[in-house]
Order: C-alpha cells, then sequence, then structure tokens
C-alpha cells in the first residue's frame, strides 16, 4: 500500500520540485553528492532507479553511459513521472515506469545495478520493500540506498515540532510521523540483513551540517509538504509563519544550520 | 480490575524518556511528571510514538487522541491521565492503545 498522501502531494507539487531553492539547498546539494558517488560495473546492462522523482539523476547516468546500459526509473507520483519523461525524451535506453519500493513492475533477478536517493524513508511497509528489492536484484546485483536516518534536522525538529503539536492536535502530528520511516542504523543493518547476505552488505552513516539562509531552507519544503495536509488552508499560512520565525532564531554567523543523518546501504557485488 | 496508578504510569514514562531521548537533546534536564517532552525537545513526534508503542505494551493501556489537549499530551503527568482515563473507560475490554 503506498503512502497516498505523500505521493498526492509529490504529484501535486512536482512543478515546483526542480526549483533552483530546492536544486541547490542542502538536500539538492546531498543528492548530487549521492549521485556522483555511484559508478556503473563492468557489463551493467540494466540499472534501476527507484523513487526517481524528475529524473534529474537517471538523465545524468545515462549521459554517462553507454547506450547499451538500459535504466528504468520508477515513482509512484504521476506529475513526476511525466515531468521524468519529458526530461529523458529522446533517450531510447531509458523507461520511466509507474512503481514504488513495495511494488517494482520488473522481472525477478533482472536488474545489475539499482539505487535510490533519498526515497527509502518513504516506503510504508519496510520488510515488503526490502523484499521487493531482493527479489528485482540479480544474484551479483549491487544496490546503494541512500535515505534519512532516525536523528535527521534535529534542529528543525526540536524548533518546530511544538508548533506542529498545536496546529495538527497530538493526533494529527502522531499520524504525520508515521508517513516517514526514520530508522537507526542498527535497525537498518537487520532489516537488510534479512533479506541479503550480510558479508555483502555494509551501512555507511553520516552527520552533515548544512548551512543556509531561512529562503533557502524554506526552498527545499516542498519535499515535505505531504506531513501537513491536515492543515486547514486558513491556518496554513499562519503555521508557516510560525515555523518561519522559530528556524530563523537558530540563524548563526555561518547561517541557519540543518543536519542530515544519512544512512547508505550498500549491496556490493559477490 | 485496575491495577495501574497515575504514579505508576508517571514511573514507567519518566524511566521511558530517560532512556529514549532525542540525541543531543537537554543533557542533563531532570525528567518528572511535569516535564513537557516536547517543549524541552527530549522527544520528537517518532520518539512519541515508540513512547506509546510502549505504554501499550507494558502498561495495557490505550491512549485516544482524538480530544486530547496539545499541551496536556506532552506532558508526562497530562499524557498518563490520558492513558489512564482510557483504561479505565476499557477496564472490560482489550485495552488496546489506540491514538487515531
Amino acid at each position: 500500500m503506498a503512502n497516498s498522501t505523500i505521493v498526492e502531494t509529490y504529484s501535486r507539487l512536482a512543478e515546483q520540485y526542480d526549483d533552483e531553492l530546492n536544486l541547490h539547498s542542502c538536500w539538492g546539494r546531498a543528492a548530487d553528492r549521492a549521485l556522483s558517488s555511484l559508478m556503473l560495473p563492468e557489463g551493467c546492462r540494466l540499472v534501476l532507479d527507484v523513487g526517481c522523482g524528475t529524473g534529474k539523476s537517471l538523465l545524468k547516468l545515462a549521459a554517462d553511459c553507454r547506450p547499451a546500459v538500459e535504466f528504468v526509473g520508477i515513482d509512484p507520483a504521476e506529475n513526476m513521472r511525466k515531468r521524468a519523461a519529458e526530461r529523458t525524451r529522446g533517450w531510447d535506453n531509458v523507461r520511466i515506469l509507474n512503481g514504488r519500493f513495495e511494488s517494482i513492475p520488473l522481472d525477478s533477478a533482472s536488474v545489475d545495478y539499482l539505487y535510490s536517493i533519498f526515497a527509502f524513508h518513504w516506503t510504508t511497509d519496510l520488510n515488503r520493500s526490502v523484499q521487493e528489492l531482493a527479489r528485482v536484484l540479480k544474484p551479483d546485483g549491487e544496490m546503494h540506498l541512500f535515505f534519512i536516518g532516525r536523528n535527521n534536522g534535529r534542529e528543525f525538529i526540536e524548533k518546530t515540532t511544538p508548533i506542529f503539536l498545536n496546529y495538527l492536535g497530538p493526533a494529527g502530528l502522531l499520524e504525520s510521523a508515521k508517513l516517514r520511516k526514520q530508522l537507526t542504523s542498527e535497525a537498518a543493518r537487520g532489516l537488510f540483513s534479512r533479506s541479503f547476505d550480510p558479508a555483502r552488505l555494509s551501512i555507511a552513516e553520516s552527520y552533515d551540517t548544512y548551512y543556509d539562509t531561512l529562503e533557502g531552507h524554506w526552498g527545499w519544503w516542498v519535499r515535505i509538504e505531504g506531513h501537513f495536509v491536515q492543515i486547514a488552508a486558513d491556518k496554513k499560512r499562519a503555521c508557516d509563519q510560525e515555523v518561519k520565525s522559530a528556524l530563523q532564531s537558530l540563524m548563526g554567523d555561518s547561517g541557519i544550520p540543518y543536519t542530515i543523518h544519512q544512512l547508505h546501504v550498500k549491496l556490493q557485488r559477490s | 480490575m485496575n491495577a495501574l496508578s497515575e504514579d505508576r504510569l508517571v514511573d514507567l514514562v519518566v524511566a521511558w524518556a530517560k532512556q529514549n531521548t532525542r540525541k543531543g537533546a537537554a543533557v542533563g534536564l531532570r525528567i518528572d511528571k511535569d516535564t513537557d517532552l516536547i517543549a524541552t525537545g527530549l522527544l520528537d513526534s517518532f520518539g512519541f510514538v515508540d513512547l506509546l508503542v510502549y505504554l501499550e505494551s507494558e502498561a495495557g493501556c490505550r491512549v485516544d487522541l482524538i480530544d486530547a489537549d496539545p499541551s496536556e499530551f506532552s506532558v508526562v503527568k497530562g499524557l498518563c491521565r490520558l492513558a489512564l482515563k482510557n483504561h479505565r473507560a476499557d477496564e472490560d475490554g482489550n485495552g488496546q492503545l489506540h491514538y487515531r
């Protein structure tokens, strides 16, 4: 079962996703860094991007690769897929499909190289998703998943949780929290070890603090708007204003800090 | 039989919160029945979800949050009273945690 609130919000806001402010925000930079760390192995025939969004990473990889390699990007948000399809038009070796971690529209043992950049935390079913990843990967396939960890964004969380509690109410706040899975490194290891050979599996954990202006950080807010759809439209503006004031209070000499807690699950070739 | 008391629940919540506060949050802060777990930054919403699951398994009570006051919910004793209220209402029921 896909997370319909999140998917619908991403689809609704797809046009804003490629705004310069989002692309150059801490999340845009972290995504670029993750992308630049990917290296397709020799002999790779099918590459899969799960949660491909507007197709930016997929196109970058396809452009750097020989045309014999087939690329598939899947995303559950219709308008994100449309933008990805537009972006990759003319690339005969790139396909954009409707799919998600919980249900990947590819044959078993068909994928040589699977990656995902900041999407896995939106899955609604961790076990099913990992089993699905294991199903589509070839036995010697390689996988790189980048997603947020349990302690992500701690500066913002501390400042904004009391505000969201006020606007969402206790039940709404907890429902909102459950829209996202934020694992500890230990929990991620336990989860992936159930479906993959632990000897080929490793998890790199990192904390990187990014400093930006309020406007710069607000540029990536489009990524989490799905959490706040329960707030009535007439109250949303006031809520946003309170959140902005709270974030502004974090301003220091270097800017407003935001720490990305990233987990990178790697499955190396055997 | 209702074997739960507010003091017992407060002890459970305080002990859990001491073990599970957010990484780097309010180091050295004393946690007691009057502590606001969200305003102090001790717990975030994910932590609260975990806390309610713990209350369900440990105390067998449900916390119905539909009409809960935000300021009551986030303070240790307020949360315990919410849990106890529902526990009493459920004395003859299944006593499942239920945050709608």
